[in-house]
């Protein structure tokens, strides 16, 4: 299973003070947020770990329905600019952070995932457009190029929750992770090798 | 006017059944003052205009009024000071339509009135 999460580095809504006075104190663990208080670049930090807590709640939310939504209880290790690591009740998760000027994409991956091919994309929402129906488009035309089937052959129902990809109107045994915030869609999905050869 | 409807107390309020000594017109009362006041603190972080001006009981604030998940925990911090309470993150879950919020607000403020 995978989760992923998408923040709009330019929504207002993570602009400094645009949060309640207690969300750190409610999200970060006590070693977050001595991070964010040394940090030169807070807003960053802030929706990087955000995001990672929001990806990886959404693969332990599928590993297990009863995982309550409880962000300060994902703490999240920085072990080098570029890997993380996040830890729930003796879960422990590889995290691949994406940062652009415009937005951060974070997508959570099992560490027994770490053979598997992740397929995933971010796009900006045209103004006007159904972000849902966007992020469904983007995860469908990606997915349909690692798959080696036609885009219009792959469908992701509005109606499932978490969302399944299907073929041909046939549910695949992959997972998906959609995400929408502000200007941005994007997806995840974890490709096993042999699984991605026997549906192509 | 809000709409009347009673809320089916999810079987996790231990409090729901001492608050039925109440009369039904004060449960009535309050639930219609919780359920207002509700809307108001989710209002500002409602993205679906649409969904707010039709908002009722069974409006789901995450998928309906599509608030979403880093501004929820605005709002439930926004819950426990206007309501003077405590949700925890095993709480959190709850707080899926406006109704189960309203019952699960109602729930926590039983046993102080």
């Amino acid at each position: 299973v995978i989760g992923n999460d998408v923040v709009d580095l330019g929504d207002p809504e993570t602009h400094p003070g645009a949060q309640h006075a207690r969300f750190d104190e409610r999200v970060f663990s006590d070693a977050e947020r001595e991070a964010l208080a040394a940090s030169p670049d807070r807003v960053r930090l802030r929706w990087m770990l955000w995001a990672a807590k929001e990806s990886a709640f959404k693969l332990a939310k599928k590993r297990d329905p009863r995982v309550h939504f409880a962000p300060r209880r994902f703490e999240v290790t920085i072990a080098s600019e570029n890997i993380h690591w996040v830890r729930h009740e003796g879960l422990s998760l590889a995290l691949r952070v994406e940062i652009r000027s415009g937005y951060v994409h974070v997508i959570a991956r099992d560490e027994a995932a770490a053979g598997s091919v992740c397929v995933s994309g971010v796009e900006p929402v045209r103004p006007g457009d159904d972000a849902r129906a966007t992020v469904r488009s983007l995860a469908c035309t990606r997915l349909s190029a690692a798959l080696g089937v036609a885009a219009s052959q792959l469908s992701i129902p509005r109606s499932a929750t978490p969302p399944a990809l299907r073929l041909r109107g046939v549910p695949l045994p992959l997972d998906v992770s959609l995400s929408h915030h502000g200007r941005f869609v994007a997806f995840a999905c974890e490709l096993e090798s042999p699984q991605l050869l026997e549906i192509a | 006017m809000w709409p009347v409807r009673r809320v089916e107390p999810p079987p996790c309020f231990p409090q729901w059944e001492a608050r039925m000594t109440r009369s039904e017109g004060e449960d009535a009362m309050s639930q219609g003052k919780t359920f207002e006041m509700v809307v108001q603190i989710v209002k500002p972080y409602a993205k679906n205009a649409e969904a707010l001006e039709k908002v009722s009981l069974d409006t789901h604030i995450l998928e309906d009024l599509e608030v979403n998940s880093a501004r929820l925990v605005d709002v439930v911090l926004a819950f426990e000071d206007a309501f003077g309470i405590a949700i925890a993150d095993e709480d959190v879950d709850l707080v899926n339509t406006i109704g189960d919020t309203v019952a699960l607000i109602e729930s926590k403020l039983a046993p102080t009135r």
